[in-house]
């Protein structure tokens, strides 16, 4: 009897010795390594919020803009940028280490993670027919009222890019397909699309707000659903051609680790997993030469 | 019972007569004891309802932070006097009221203009985006009758069909209704209230025929200035809130007589709801019974689009805001998000923010309002044309032709406060700081009245600046009230009814004709006593369609001055009487009175 007494101790030792690794290790996962232990700083795109709020308190999350945070990172410091992993919508964190990459700074990110993906999409009246990207981008100069993030924001350029290769026909332009003539396009859109933080809770709110609002599946699934039928009512959602769809993923600096669960996050809320289809997003370089277009 | 009980605490801006003054933080939610407080600057219209849900609030699970209660309490506080007070770095709480961790405007344009003006002194800015919690519609609120003599809602109506009913000289007339005299538009100062900034706005656009990117070129075309000057033509006298305004209507179409007092007035949507229902401002004074007009007021989306209010809830990116401030904040911004508290949004009459809640009781048609309206939005414009549209209003806005008419009395010597300055001092100081508030083209006179205080006739009132243009002469005005001394008695009747009537006798339409009271006393004048008759004299010179109207603006200075009184005068004349009966609040309420130029 005091054999199985010790067998049983032993046995109950090293279960608990396996529980407090693992509790440790969990805990290792939340804490940044080197001389400064902190929490482990996930700055999360406005869009993308989904997946930080899936992140547990032992995380220092903050969720701003896409833009903003490129902004400080251009110029951040390459050795603490003050983030350890940004998620944000590809290819973001490609743009911030091209234009750091051109000033003389050395890059930031490491191998990103991809997280989920989404269409990009239009939520327009059900009266307005068939149109395609350039359908709706000429329409949005002419006689449709238009709102989206601002086309210079995270999503925004994404919106911007698809605009382009529907006017262009095709989603692999280079930035020297960007004539005259399409640049002028691409202008006009800049000035005719009203950019608001939520553009299809603003139409959801005020009918008269616009005729389309610029959004992308997950985003717009969810607030449909969530509205009251009076307020979707004679709304559908809608994918113009060419399909291009926003790309999730967590950038980390370095070679820092990228915390489990974002994906979950992302996927809660109407996300589509990964996948290897082609997104039909251009190259970051080209949605550079964009930004630059619209100023 | 809550929602009463609240409603009845509820403060307005300005502040016409019988409301609790704006700024104050009032003990309606109670004592916040030991929790962290933080106070929110709530735009007039909507405090009973922020009370109401701070209240639920506080007592719930929600409101603690880090094991600490949070305390939310809102107060009553002018959207336009809440962002020059921000703009200016709150500095003066006593006169500007508690300095606020949270803001609630009803619009945020209001924000913007911070921003910008802050950006304008090289300060960051304090103003983050932030989510509307509700909506409103700014509305043209007319008569039925009226709405239907232009066939609305068959015929679209707008702001370019309002400029043509102003300068037609036929009036009504043009339109089968000579009955009802020329056309009178209400409207606010944009300075002050949003429903005022909202119609300065859509009229610039109007002006343009354009819906969105009005810039600071638009607002220098003559044919724009002509067009926003021709609609200021058409004001019966401005105001700091729409209440003011809607009291008045009510109060005329009680005796059957709305059809003359205003045409039509640029209100929020949800004013017309409480119009309809019977509570023309909104708030319930005690023993008040809701009861609905005889004549309903239409809300008239005007066709060229028109802006909401968004009321978005602020909390400041300021100094001043501590961190469990903050989070105490942002756990209230998510509880009136919820569904069953956008419910309540929607009983007082607002459209709910969060779009899972339907639109619906008592937004629709039978209240006046149309839920499927407005088809268009127009553009809130960016900072700096907002603050240069305020600009240029002040110059194209209705010129005025006022008296100021100052009781100098014995009483106004009496010490108010803790400083050993007099009544009389701190309204001397008052009235010449308000004086920059009118625009050089007003016409504005200084009369002084105590008895026997002349040794000829009229013995009773001394005129020490005659009327002319302020531009002029607002220096010697500024040195004739630095040097009153206090007499007499008070000869209140008779300086209000011959004040009137010379106003009346040298009446200008083109102008905005009233007279300023200030009075801390009753009548005491044995030579005339007759309040019925007085008040009659002034009623009549206000009625019918080819009337003189005259406003009276009273401001019932210190505790002794007779409010009752004034207020009555104020109502016979469709004006509104104004509280200072706390003597360091007159600086406040001098700038309210003259937001009515």
């Amino acid at each position: 009897m005091s054999r199985f007494f010790a067998v049983l101790a032993a046995i109950t030792l090293i279960v608990g010795a396996v529980l407090v690794r693992g509790m440790l290790d969990d805990d290792d996962d939340a804490t940044r390594e080197g001389r400064d232990r902190g929490p482990v700083r996930v700055v999360c795109g406005s869009e993308v919020q989904a997946a930080c709020d899936a992140l547990g308190s032992a995380y220092e999350v903050t969720i701003e803009d896409t833009a903003t945070t490129a902004a400080a990172l251009r110029t951040a410091d390459g050795d603490d940028p003050g983030i350890d992993v940004w998620v944000a919508p590809w290819p973001w964190p490609e743009i911030v280490d091209g234009d750091r990459e051109r000033a003389g700074l050395p890059r930031l990110f490491g191998n990103p993670v991809t997280l989920g993906r989404s269409a990009l999409a239009a939520i327009v009246p059900e009266s307005i027919g068939p149109c395609d990207w350039a359908c709706v981008g000429q329409r949005a100069t002419d006689d449709l009222r238009v709102g989206g993030r601002p086309l210079d924001t995270g999503v925004g350029v994404l919106h911007l890019a698809a605009f382009t290769a529907g006017r262009l026909g095709t989603t692999t332009y280079a930035s020297n397909d960007l004539d005259a003539a399409t640049q002028s396009f691409v202008r006009g859109l800049a000035d005719a699309v009203d950019g608001v933080p939520n553009p299809v809770t603003r139409l959801l709110q005020i009918r008269a707000s616009y005729d389309v609002a610029l959004t992308h599946r997950a985003e717009a699934e969810t607030l449909l659903a969530g509205a009251s039928e009076d307020r979707r009512a004679g709304l559908e959602v809608t994918y113009p051609e060419p399909v291009l769809s926003l790309v999730a993923v967590a950038a980390p600096v370095g070679d820092r680790s990228v915390p489990d669960g974002l994906g979950g996050g992302l996927r809660s809320t109407g996300w589509d997993p990964p996948s290897d289809a082609p997104s039909g997003l251009p190259t970051a370089g080209v949605l550079t030469a964009l930004l630059e277009v619209i100023g | 019972m809550l929602v009463l009980l609240v409603t009845l605490a509820a403060a307005c801006s300005g502040l016409p007569n019988d409301e609790a003054p704006e700024g104050a933080v009032d003990d309606a939610l109670g004592d916040p004891g030991e929790c962290e407080v933080i106070d929110v600057a709530v735009s007039s219209e909507k405090i009973a309802l922020l009370q109401d849900l701070a209240a639920t609030f506080n007592d719930s699970e929600d409101a603690e932070v880090d094991g600490e209660c949070v305390f939310v309490r809102p107060y009553s506080k002018s959207s336009g006097g809440a962002a020059t007070a921000l703009s200016n770095g709150w500095q003066n709480e006593e006169a500007e009221g508690q300095r606020p961790e949270a803001w609630s405007p009803a619009s945020s344009a209001w924000g913007a203009i911070v921003n910008q003006r802050l950006a304008d002194a090289g300060q960051e800015p304090i103003v983050p985006d932030s989510e509307p919690f509700m909506l409103t519609p700014l509305v043209i609120a007319m008569p039925k009758p009226m709405a239907d003599a232009l066939g609305y809602p068959e015929t679209p109506v707008g702001f370019a069909d309002i400029l043509d009913l102003a300068r037609d000289p036929a009036g009504w007339g043009a339109h089968g209704h000579p009955e009802w005299g020329p056309f009178r538009l209400g409207k606010t100062n944009p300075n002050f209230s949003t429903s005022g900034l909202s119609a300065l706005i859509a009229q610039y656009y109007a002006a343009l025929e354009k819906t969105e990117g009005l810039s600071l070129e638009d607002l220098a075309q003559p044919d724009v200035i002509d067009f926003a000057k021709g609609i200021e033509s058409s004001v019966v006298h401005y105001g700091d809130i729409t209440p003011t305004f809607l009291n008045n209507l009510y109060r005329n179409d009680a005796r059957g007589a709305s059809l003359t007092y205003v045409s039509a007035v640029a209100v929020e949507e949800v004013s017309v709801i409480s119009y309809n229902a019977g509570n023309p401002d909104g708030v319930l004074s005690p023993g008040e019974e809701p009861r609905p007009p005889r004549v309903p007021l239409v809300a008239v989306y005007p066709k060229e689009g028109t802006l909401f209010s968004d009321n978005p809830f602020i909390i400041l990116d300021a100094d001043w805001v501590s961190d469990a401030q903050r989070e105490g904040a942002e756990r209230f911004g998510e509880y009136i998000q919820e569904p069953e508290n956008q419910e309540r949004v929607l009983e007082f009459g607002f459209r709910p923010g969060n779009p899972s809640v339907a639109v619906g009781e008592p937004i629709v048609r039978a209240n006046g309002v149309d839920p499927s309206q407005p088809e268009r939005t127009l553009e809130v414009p960016e900072p700096e044309v907002m603050v240069e549209a305020l600009d240029r209003w002040g110059e194209q806005r209705k010129p005025a032709k006022v008296m100021l008419l100052v009781d100098v009395s014995g009483s106004m010597g009496d010490v108010a406060g803790d400083t050993g300055e007099t009544k009389l001092d701190l309204a001397k100081r008052a009235a010449i700081d308000a004086l920059d508030q009118f625009k050089d083209e007003d016409d504005v006179a200084l009369r002084i009245f105590s008895t026997d205080l002349s040794a000829t006739e009229p013995t009773d009132y001394i005129d020490l600046v005659p009327f002319g243009p302020i531009g002029a002469q607002r220096e010697e005005i500024a040195s004739r009230i630095r040097s009153l001394v206090p007499t007499q008695g008070t000869p209140l009747y008779t300086a209000v009814r011959d004040s009137y009537d010379l106003l009346q006798r040298e009446y200008e339409p083109d102008r905005i004709n009233a007279v300023v009271l200030l009075s801390d006393g009753q009548n005491e004048d044995p030579r005339n006593s007759d309040l019925q008759g007085l008040l009659d004299a002034l009623a009549s010179a206000n009625e019918g369609q080819s009337s003189r109207p005259v406003r009276l603006f009273p401001i019932a200075y210190g505790d002794g001055a007779d409010l009752s009184t004034l207020r009555q005068l104020a109502e016979a004349t469709n004006a509104a009487a104004y509280d200072a009966s706390d003597p360091a609040s007159i600086t406040k309420v001098f700038t309210a009175v003259i937001s009515n130029f």
